[in-house]
């Protein structure tokens, strides 16, 4: 499932990032990258995901729906 | 005397700044970089009768740089010779931070790792063996707590012994066999152009496999074919993009020396500060504070800067009263000295009382981090103009003033969106304008014109902002940091005021006087006769109004206001209301004076920060669109009256 629709409040773990690779430059430079284990902090249907990245402890980041709808996670096992 | 260079780098909000103004107590210095447009930070201090540059880089993420900025922090290393690289990480974000001291360690300058926020991390429940950390990174460690001064000496006696006795051989990270040979083969390819070079080959050879547009071209192209078939190789390899997978190697190396140097500890409560942050980022509520701060925001403003106005207004007067018996001995003199008055009290009396406490309260909320929880829920609305929500503080401050909305677009990173919210802050009515729209709509029709203009205004901007961002290149979308909340130092805040409002004067009054003195002149000379001719085919033949409103517009660019005063005068009368004018010319004349170029101050402002290009585009932009929405009103009014 992408980001988007995924659960909130629940361990995620991150299985693609298909977006372009200015994205893909940009999320790695503030730390996000494929097997990291996230939390999704919001349920909007507009304006940008709010999400933690548990595996590096980061602070909270905000992502555009078009780059958050093409992350796709799964629920950690 | 050529003082050796220490440097300030690390990942935004990491307290870089902070430490930067403590270990230079704010004797701070812009100075120019080699190659681009930017201004940096530098200030000279003085460790054991030693004498240190030192220099604060824009924050950067990686050493892939993704905007103008991270570029300015890269051009810097790569391009000066440096002899010492703080490299200062926020502590409760280690592991984050060392992917970025791993690429520091691998561009082979002497580098020293500053622990700031250290207390923060222990809050946190997160502890980190110091000693272990700088055995595997065969450099020193040091912690410090910038806001409060901690940790600065023992910081600055390890900078002075590093620099002038010791340089550790610091611990090269070895990639994967399948990258680290390809790393090797690079090197041996290009070792003849690092002869003589500060930054190491081995660097190189790893941007070539990762981002190959960061190299010179001269050596790419020399191993051209080889960085092809590495690439081929990689990816066939891996599945991935070769940046992908050097960055992932990366990721590891910092999240294995992360695990091994810290001890998390589980709190049993959340933060006060995530609390907070829950109410601030809600949907309904993040708005209604939002809102509240605004209101706020702009309330403190508005009086602080009544105030201010009203002490400075005094000595004002008693200035313009000296000047006084000057008309009688020599006018043009005092057409002169008068213009230089007006310039020097428009600055003192009208721009700095709003812009110093607008400087200062930017300042303090700046640093609280709320800034980012604003752009995060503006988003949404300003996606529709095609810009990302930190634009949003720039566009309430234009109904101040554009001035100081063009200066806070600083606070955007991203060149594009930068340059599109100068081109559409000039389209808001600032105070001056506002003043116009009143004042004419008053005295000709009623305020529901008013209304209809300001809505009008907004769609056009919509529009605008709209075709722009189609015309201009995408952005890559939001990824933004929201740094934890914390409590603003008033110190710093009333320091970093002090230096930003000095910048701005000492360019604005220069202009700004220079400007009136000219406006003297032209009255002195009395050449509006000819103003009015060569404005008579806009103003006559287009827009269908007298002729003697052609002066008035010169005015109106030099300073909004004055467009009433120089109407009266231009048109013979007492009053507003006396104005030979129709319903339809006042407001094919409010319509076109609200919209029609940024004022002189403004124009300066938007060629100091964006350059040429942008002013002479964002001029010719809303000349046109201010001549379109004038017919376009004429139009509908001769229509709604036949």
């Amino acid at each position: 499932m992408s980001l988007t629709e995924a659960p909130i409040e629940v361990r995620l773990k991150i299985k693609e990032i298909n977006s372009g690779h200015q994205s893909k430059r940009k999320l790695s430079s503030v730390g996000i990258h494929i097997d990291d284990i996230i939390l999704k902090h919001n349920d909007n249907r507009w304006g940008p995901v709010i999400l933690e990245n548990l595996t590096i402890r980061s602070n909270k980041l905000a992502i555009g729906r078009e780059i958050a709808n093409k992350i796709i996670v799964e629920n950690e096992q | 005397m050529n003082n050796k260079t220490i440097v300030l780098v690390g990942q935004p909000n990491s307290g870089k700044s902070t430490l930067f103004n403590v270990l230079s107590d704010i004797k701070t210095n812009k100075i120019a970089v080699s190659g681009t447009v930017g201004l940096i930070n530098s200030s000279v201090i003085n460790i054991n009768a030693n004498t240190y540059n030192v220099i604060d880089l824009p924050g950067i993420y990686s050493l892939n740089p993704n905007d103008k900025s991270e570029q300015i922090t890269l051009d810097y290393l790569t391009n000066n010779l440096v002899d010492l690289v703080l490299n200062v990480i926020d502590s409760t974000l280690l592991t984050r931070g060392l992917e970025l001291t791993i690429e520091l360690l691998e561009l082979g300058l002497p580098v020293v790792v500053v622990l700031n926020m250290f207390d923060e991390a222990e809050a946190r429940g997160i502890h980190i063996d110091i000693k272990k950390l700088e055995s595997i990174l065969g450099i020193p460690v040091t912690a410090t707590k910038a806001k409060f001064g901690k940790g600065i000496k023992e910081l600055s006696e390890i900078c002075y012994d590093y620099i002038e006795y010791s340089h550790k051989e610091p611990k090269i990270f070895q990639y994967t066999h399948h990258i680290e040979k390809h790393i090797q083969n690079i090197e041996l390819a290009i070792k003849l152009y690092f002869e003589k070079k500060n930054i190491s080959s081995r660097f190189i050879a790893i941007k070539l496999i990762e981002n190959p547009a960061l190299v010179q071209e001269n050596i790419r192209h020399n191993v051209a074919d080889l960085i092809k078939g590495i690439e081929r190789e990689l990816k066939e390899e891996h599945k991935l993009e070769c940046y992908e997978t050097v960055s992932y190697e990366r990721h590891h190396h910092s999240m294995k020396i992360s695990e091994e140097v810290c001890c998390y500890k589980e709190r049993k409560t959340r933060a006060l500060d995530e609390k907070v942050d829950d109410y601030l980022l809600h949907p309904i509520f993040g708005h209604f504070f939002l809102g509240v701060f605004f209101v706020l925001y702009f309330f403190l403003i508005f009086v602080i800067g009544s105030v201010l106005s009203g002490l400075v207004e005094a000595p004002l007067v008693y200035l313009a009263d000296i000047l006084a018996p000057v008309k009688n001995y020599n006018e043009f003199l005092w057409f002169t000295l008068n213009g230089a008055y007006l310039g020097f009290s428009g600055i003192v009396g009208i721009i700095l009382p709003y812009f110093l406490p607008l400087v200062f309260l930017t300042s303090l909320f700046e640093e609280t981090g709320y800034l980012s929880r604003i752009a995060f829920l503006m988003d949404g609305i300003f996606h529709k103009i095609g810009l990302h929500g930190k634009s949003v503080v720039s566009f309430v401050l234009g109904f101040g003033c554009s001035v100081p909305a063009i200066y806070s677009t600083r606070m955007i990173e991203n060149r594009r969106d930068r340059a599109i919210a100068a081109a559409l802050i000039p389209f808001i009515p600032c105070s001056a304008r506002i003043a116009v729209i009143f004042a004419l709509t008053a005295a000709f029709a009623t305020p529901v014109w008013a209304v209809i203009i300001f809505m009008f205004v907004i769609l056009i901007i919509a529009i605008n902002g709209k075709i722009l961002s189609k015309l201009l290149s995408k952005p890559i979308g939001l990824v933004l940091e929201i740094p934890k909340l914390k409590i603003p130092s008033l110190k710093y805040s009333f320091q970093k005021t002090w230096l930003r409002i000095a910048d701005f004067t000492k360019d604005a009054i220069l202009f700004l006087v220079l400007g009136s003195i000219v406006l003297g002149w032209i009255e002195y000379f009395e050449v509006s006769y000819y103003i009015n001719l060569a404005f008579e085919p806009l103003v006559t033949y287009l827009l269908g109004l007298p002729k003697e409103l052609g002066s008035t517009l010169v005015f109106g660019f030099f300073r909004k206001e004055l467009i009433l005063v120089m109407a009266n005068q231009a048109m013979g009368v007492e009053n507003l209301s006396k104005l030979p004018l129709t319903l339809n010319q006042v407001i094919t004349f409010i319509v076109f004076v609200t919209l029609y170029f940024p004022c002189f101050t403004t124009f300066v402002v938007i060629l100091k920060e964006f350059g040429k290009k942008v002013v002479l585009f964002s001029s010719f932009l809303s000349i046109f669109v201010a001549i379109l929405s004038a017919l376009l009103f004429k139009f509908v009014i001769d229509m709604l009256i036949i």
